[in-house]
């Protein structure tokens, strides 16, 4: 979506809400979530990742908007990735994901954060992506960052400070 | 004001919120003791990520009061400042000297949350009144005071009215009290249900 | 202590319900003001049923929108419990349909916020007046 030449001094690259970018270090991916769900998958070696702002669960068959459902946009960012491996094996694909945060405390049986995140489990699960970190649920909104090049995926919470994945 | 051309019904929408808006900026100079006016009323329908970053930059982090609002237009009323202006706000109910609050404590945060109360009802009450037919009651939900990203704010209060459009409708004023640059804005964000309800009361054939 | 001042001071003690603390503070002020005893506060509608079983004040001041339990589920309990209890709605909600419910559930008068300080100090005083049997008005007592 927006690609950075790996000759280019370090970048920041703003992925909007339901939206996905693929970046090579030594650019960095960044989203802004509430209940939604950030995905971020790379690959170590190669030193190429994507990130993805999942909205919500299930495209249920819709395909004019395939960044704003989980199962359309992590097939898409996958693919895009793929394209920057050129050829390389998808095994050494990893994701961490963070969001799915929900403000309300509703009494309905599960928040759409909570829906995104199973969601987003389960198709990285059938991809055999595996996750090596989270960073989910709570009331509050998180900055996640990407870097592709030591796969580190910062959280920063609203004035409490950064975590590490 | 809105890019859009306004038809008769957005037209109608902004003739009642406006009464909203109105109404609460009138409840708000009570409360305060001061007068608070009325900058702008705009309703907005926009795509997602021009709607996220409605209140500026998504990284911004802002104190809010958020609201569920119950009843036959339910959504979410969001009354949003920058941490200076809401702290003004607490020395201004308190009639103390501007910058005497430093910290949200207990009682600031309780100032703040009953002046989201107190607009936000005010704001609701209009809107109960003014709507064509019998809507009812329009009832907040206690609110919630919460520091966060403005981004994320917007993103939690448009969830509901993203699952089934990519075309969303917020509806902001912004306030402003005394000759202070002291501003808040009060968004309200109707659920999907809600949507689909205005644009059916307020169709074309039901004006006159 | 003689007995009428004994019974004089069970008549002003006030319960206020609002889940604001600022709320509470301004009231409980002009209360005081007025002559009442705050009695206690609450902070939601459970917290005011159980004040009220607790507390047996003479009168009590119910917001409507609060957590847990709102003012009129508290109101309606109270009032199953005591019929004779008093209770001032005073909340944000100028709707017909809340004010109607709170009139229906039995509440004895329905302030809006924001209240004019002075306004609200009247109707306490006018409450306290009320509250005293004639032969022991404020004034009628003194040994």
């Amino acid at each position: 979506m927006n690609p950075a030449s790996q000759t280019q001094p370090e970048t920041i690259v703003s992925v909007p809400i339901a939206r996905w970018a693929t970046v090579a270090a030594p650019s960095c991916l960044r989203t802004l979530l509430g209940s939604c769900v950030g995905v971020a998958v790379y690959d170590l070696t190669a030193r190429v990742g994507g990130l993805a702002h999942v909205l919500l669960p299930d495209s249920r068959g819709q395909t004019d908007q395939p960044g704003k459902y989980a199962d359309t946009a992590i097939l898409a960012l996958v693919a895009e990735i793929e394209a920057k491996l050129k050829g390389k094996p998808r095994s050494r694909l990893v994701a961490k994901i963070a969001g799915g945060a929900n403000m309300f405390a509703t009494t309905s049986a599960m928040s759409i954060g909570e829906q995104n995140v199973l969601a987003t489990e389960s198709i990285l699960s059938r991809m055999d992506i595996k996750i090596l970190a989270r960073h989910t649920g709570g009331e509050t909104g998180r900055r996640m960052t990407l870097d592709p090049k030591t796969g580190v995926v910062e959280i920063r919470i609203p004035g409490g400070g950064d975590v590490t994945l | 004001m809105s890019e859009h051309s306004p038809d008769p019904s957005t037209q109608r929408l902004h003739l009642i919120f406006d009464r909203g808006a109105e109404n609460a900026s009138q409840a708000f100079s009570r409360w305060l003791g001061h007068n608070v006016s009325l900058q702008i009323g705009e309703v907005d329908r926009v795509g997602l990520a021009e709607a996220v970053d409605a209140m500026g930059p998504g990284e911004t982090l802002v104190a809010a009061c958020a609201m569920e609002v119950f009843g036959p237009l339910d959504g979410q009323l969001l009354l949003i400042f920058e941490d200076q202006a809401g702290l003004s706000l607490v020395d201004l109910l308190m009639r103390m000297p501007l910058g005497t609050s430093r910290s949200w404590g207990e009682l600031e945060q309780s100032a703040a949350r009953e002046t989201a109360n107190i607009v936000g009802c005010a704001y609701l009450n209009a809107l109960a009144h003014h709507l064509p037919g019998a809507v009812g009651s329009l009832v907040p939900g206690p609110p919630l005071f919460r520091h966060e990203f403005v981004g994320s704010l917007l993103e939690f209060a448009l969830q509901d009215q993203a699952v089934n459009s990519d075309e969303l409708l917020l509806i902001r004023t912004r306030f402003r009290a005394t000759s202070d640059l002291l501003e808040w804005s009060l968004v309200f964000v109707p659920s999907g249900a809600s949507v689909v309800k205005l644009s059916q009361i307020l169709s074309p054939r039901d004006l006159g | 202590m003689l007995p009428s001042s004994e019974r004089r001071r069970e008549l002003n003690r006030l319960l206020i319900v609002d889940d604001a603390m600022f709320i509470r503070r301004m009231i409980a002020d002009v209360a005081s003001e007025a002559g009442w005893d705050i009695a206690g506060e609450a902070g939601d509608g459970l917290e005011a049923i159980a004040s009220y079983d607790d507390l047996q004040p003479d009168l009590v001041t119910m917001d409507l929108v609060m957590p847990n339990l709102g003012g009129l589920e508290a109101l309606r309990s109270i009032r199953a419990r005591d019929p004779q209890a008093r209770v001032i709605v005073i909340s944000a909600l100028d709707q017909r349909a809340a004010l109607l419910d709170s009139i229906s559930a039995g509440a004895a008068d329905f302030v809006v916020k924001p209240f004019e300080r002075d306004r609200l100090l009247a109707m306490f005083r006018k409450l306290l007046v009320q509250d005293q049997p004639l032969s022991q008005a404020p004034e009628a007592h003194g040994g």
